[in-house]
């Protein structure tokens, strides 16, 4: 016998098929020991383990580059790594922790870096109980009897230290926090991680999420007041870097770096992410920062990055991911056979292998890695493709389904399984990130910059001629923090935010309770003017998520549809043309432009603004004055006996009536300062 | 004696266990929290006990008096020893580090300095030599260790080179190989020799100027030295070196034609389709249509 044994139904063979399912996207799963070949990136896994061995001396974090194409396997190693680093295949036993192991896939808002690796670290860390003890409850034990001079084995001193001093434990706790620098809050909230105690409010607060009053008082800890998380959340990353202290080394992994960029052109995003984890690299000693980067990013990294932000990333190698050769390609696709079950019999002869490869040939092999090798991805979707071929059944078995129908089905999967998990707690992060892509999505044109704290706006987006500029805050936190802020931002509004729209973002599921009288005030008051209370439904949070997700695995090239690589400007014109009701009117609310007021605009009022200013950038007027920029350009434009302008950035706009104070000598082209 | 006064004295040993595994003098509370609660005393009784044993006392925390079973003298020594355990320390770090120490701040600095020098003395911990470039002594819980010197020296070497650890510490195997297999003993100096270990080898041997491939390989390594520990080169920076030299369809050839023989890796790019004519030209093209944008040396160690 050769080959598998399958049915005959086509579904079957397909389902059968041992080189599906290619692309590995979390490596806390997906492949196992049994398919993965070790020869394959072994000099690159290798260096990774040199790099571990380096930051547990204590001395500098080491940075490592991973270049690989789409499909050459970066994920997968990632997982081999983990897998080293860190054994969950089996419940293990409570023992010290030897190194931390960290997956951060990139797909977040590059200007929210601090804010998505912690969380991620978080998620990491307490990952579990279904694999065992946490790595975090590990961290936390093993630093805590080393700081204490605790001897024998680990799980038998901290199971008589919670029977015999479970009560003294939090001074214990607070005595190694100030020993090791710790933030009070961060001890207390793991001292109620080890205690299991109100653990879902502790894992909320160490990823960074918005909690209740409630929840803050149950945890002794204090309510942020800041709505810029950043800050604290480097504040919190550091926390867990000197949790783990020097002789225990944090392997984070950074995956998909190109999944930061809104364009497949944004150098920015690249720029931030070099900023970022030079800024990781010196801030502790025991760090192994891996960056995965796809190898067709080279060029715009070199330019993007700055060489000392690149030479941190690399401070320890930089490698790539080589393609196959034929004899290891082999060896994959024998893996793949041997690891379900289609073997035809137990002899290891040359051919008894070809047996169990076939319906491929030793021909198909070498036609699909060619002279110059190719990616796992690519030799294992075309020995799909050819190992259906091989049964006779591969065109008969569905007709060839097109990327729209794919595209479609893709996204609905998402959407399900999304809003299976989504909970309110998420929806600042997934604002954060996702309004940023519908954005993108629906006006290319527009800018998105950070809001700026003063306004307590999240981000601006501005229409590319200063049509229009929309503000955005999004306004997920609770009762006093929720007050403060939106006092804070009808004190700053228009003068400050310079922005001709306020748009409120808050999760519909929770809505501001009316015992918050004087938050509802103020947003009222906000309505009043330009200001718009958007709540967004679970249905447009839930696809905004899904938005992000598949842009940033297009970005990255790992989102695969039956063998086919979809690219982002693909998935790009696919969601315009299928974007979800929700969605649009969410969109329409963020870029409808502003009242036109174009009709109302006159002279007479620029005059009056600038009888009181003398001189100011157009970008300033237009804000004050609640009319595009543009429109008031025209207007200035148009009555040059009485304006004056000078293009350039910023763009100024000037009193050039006779006796304006800006005018030494009455000449209208002549300001004063000139 | 009451019952107190005997609960107190039978768990006198273990206090003193509690207070030998501290490094830092305890209030009364947390000496009790260390103690299983079947052997807790009240805490005026222990407090009193401490008093009169002969446990010193150190300033109070948060109001309460502290304690611990070593005199200051002694606690720098536990404490000096601790610091040195994470590794060689300047004197310095050492003072610094442990006389800010809350317990030892009435003891002061030159104290510490001096229970460092004694600690020397009796050689319970080693003044070593200062590193390689360096001009502080450092002191250490063991004697020299050649493997801490050259450490020190990769890191500069490293620095100095612009070359990642890894590069250096593969020019490192290959010296220790390079040594075993001649039965030689090493060179005197031999951090240079690793620097030179790890050069090019295209500077070692020159290559023929007609051999293009050759000659490619070796302007890879030229543009980025690291390039021969895995890292890549852009095509287009290759192409320029040889833009006078070579017309594209001789060049793109040649890199394949190095690829077939393994000596290169090429890697592909999926977004030629965004690139306007001139950058698309400086990519590689095979037959397949495939574009190629970056180059890594094969088998890089």
């Amino acid at each position: 016998m050769s080959g598998p044994a399958v049915g005959d139904d086509p579904a079957s063979i397909v389902r059968a098929n041992p080189f599906r399912g290619s692309i590995v996207n979390d490596p806390w799963g997906g492949a196992s020991e049994e398919t993965d070949v070790v020869r394959i990136h072994q000099d690159v896994f290798d260096t990774c383990l040199q790099a571990v061995a380096h930051a547990r001396l204590g001395t500098s974090s080491a940075g490592v580059i991973v270049y690989g194409e789409a499909g050459s396997g970066k994920t997968h190693l990632i997982g081999r790594l983990r897998r080293r680093l860190i054994d969950t295949t089996i419940a293990p036993d409570f023992k010290s922790l030897s190194q931390a192991f960290v997956y951060v896939r990139l797909n977040a808002n590059p200007s929210a870096l601090w804010r998505h690796v912690r969380q991620r670290i978080a998620d990491d860390l307490l990952r579990g109980p279904r694999h065992g003890v946490s790595q975090l409850e590990r961290m936390v034990v093993t630093r805590l009897m080393e700081a204490t001079g605790g001897a024998g084995h680990i799980r038998e001193w901290w199971e008589y230290m919670l029977e015999e001093c479970r009560d003294t434990l939090p001074d214990l706790m607070e005595e190694f926090g100030a020993n090791e620098q710790l933030s009070q809050d961060f001890v207390r909230v793991l001292t109620q991680v080890v205690l299991k105690q109100h653990r879902g409010d502790a894992a909320s607060w160490l990823k960074g999420m918005p909690l209740r009053d409630e929840a803050y008082a149950r945890l002794q800890v204090a309510a942020p007041w800041e709505t810029d998380g950043e800050d604290e959340s480097k504040a919190r990353v550091a926390d867990f870097l000197r949790l783990a202290g020097p002789r225990l080394p944090l392997v984070l992994c950074f995956d998909q770096v190109e999944a930061l960029q809104s364009r497949p052109d944004d150098g920015d995003a690249l720029f931030r992410y070099g900023q970022f984890l030079s800024d990781l690299h010196d801030t502790d000693r025991n760090l192994v920062l891996i960056s995965c980067v796809q190898s067709s990013l080279l060029s715009q990294m070199s330019k993007a990055v700055p060489r000392y932000s690149l030479d941190r990333m690399r401070s320890f190698a930089a490698k790539s991911l080589q393609p196959l050769t034929y004899e290891l390609a082999r060896e994959v696709l024998l893996h793949r056979v041997r690891a379900v079950g289609h073997r035809a019999d137990s002899s290891d002869s040359a051919a008894a292998e070809a047996a169990s490869l076939s319906p491929l040939t030793e021909d198909d092999i070498r036609q699909i890695v060619g002279t110059i090798g190719c990616t796992p991805r690519v030799l294992l979707d075309q020995a799909a493709s050819r190992w259906e071929g091989g049964t006779g059944l591969s065109t008969d078995i569905e007709p060839h389904r097109s990327l729209d129908h794919r595209l479609s089905e893709e996204w609905q999967t998402r959407l399900e399984s999304i809003r299976a998990v989504n909970r309110p707690e998420e929806t600042e992060r997934i604002l954060g990130n996702g309004i940023r892509r519908l954005v993108r999505l629906m006006e290319p044109e527009w800018r998105i910059e950070d809001g700026n704290k003063q306004g307590g706006l999240d981000f601006i987006l501005s229409a590319p001629r200063g049509e229009a500029r929309v503000g955005v805050a999004i306004i997920e936190s609770s009762h006093k923090r929720l007050t403060k802020r939106l006092k804070d931002l009808l004190a700053a509004h228009p003068a400050t935010t310079r922005v001709q729209k306020v748009v409120l973002l808050r999760d519909e599921r929770r809505p501001i309770p009316k015992t918050s009288v004087k938050a509802l005030s103020y947003v009222a008051e906000l309505e009043k003017g330009d200001g718009l209370l958007a709540p967004v439904g679970p249905e447009a949070i839930a696809a905004l998520e899904a938005i992000h997700q598949l842009l940033g695995e297009a970005a990255a090239g790992d989102l695969d549809l039956e063998g086919e690589q979809v690219g982002q400007l693909t998935v790009e014109d696919w969601l315009r043309e299928n974007l979800p009701m929700p969605l649009k009117e969410l969109a329409d609310q963020l870029l409808t432009p502003v009242q036109d007021a174009s009709s109302t605009l006159t002279g007479d009022q620029l005059q009056e603004l600038l009888n009181e200013v003398f001189v100011t950038s157009i970008d300033d007027a237009a804000a004050r004055l609640g009319v595009p920029a543009a429109i008031l350009t025209a207007v200035a434009e148009g009555r040059r006996d009485l304006f004056g302008l000078i293009h350039g950035e910023p763009a100024v706009v000037f009193s050039a009536r006779q006796g304006s104070r800006c005018l030494a000598s009455g000449d209208p082209q002549q300001p004063e300062w000139n | 004696m009451s019952v107190v006064a005997d609960a107190v004295a039978e768990t006198g040993s273990l206090v003193r266990k509690v207070l030998s595994q501290s490094d830092q003098p305890l209030t009364v509370d947390q000496i009790l929290s260390r103690l299983p609660a079947h052997l807790r005393v009240p805490a005026a009784e222990l407090e009193s006990h401490l008093a009169t044993e002969g446990f010193s006392e150190y300033p109070a925390s948060r109001g309460k008096r502290t304690f611990l079973d070593r005199t200051p003298t002694e606690l720098a020594r536990v404490l000096i020893r601790n610091a040195l355990q994470r590794g060689p320390q300047t004197k310095s770090e050492l003072a610094g580090s442990v006389a800010k120490r809350k317990a030892l701040e009435a003891f002061g600095r030159k104290a510490v300095e001096r229970v460092l020098d004694q600690m020397v003395q009796e050689r319970q911990i080693y003044k070593l030599t200062p590193f390689v470039a360096a001009r502080t002594p450092l002191f250490s819980l063991e004697r020299e260790n050649p493997r801490d010197y050259v450490r020190h020296a990769m890191r500069k070497v490293s620095e100095k080179l612009g070359l990642p650890l890894a590069a250096l510490m593969t020019s490192v195997r290959e010296l220790s190989s390079e040594f075993e297999e001649s039965g030689a003993p090493p060179p005197g100096d031999a951090s240079a020799q690793a620097v030179g270990e790890g050069a090019p080898d295209v500077q070692a041997e020159p290559v023929r100027t007609d051999d293009l491939g050759e000659r490619l390989l070796q302007g890879i390594v030229e543009i980025n030295p690291r390039a021969l520990y895995g890292d890549l080169v852009l095509i287009a920076e290759l192409r320029q070196r040889f833009d006078f030299q070579v017309d594209k369809p001789t060049f793109d050839g040649e890199l394949l034609k190095l690829a077939g023989r393994h000596r290169v890796a090429l890697h592909g790019f999926d977004r030629a389709g965004s690139l306007s004519d001139a950058e698309r030209d400086q990519l590689v093209v095979d037959a397949q249509g495939r574009h190629f944008n970056a180059v890594s040396l094969r088998n890089a160690p």
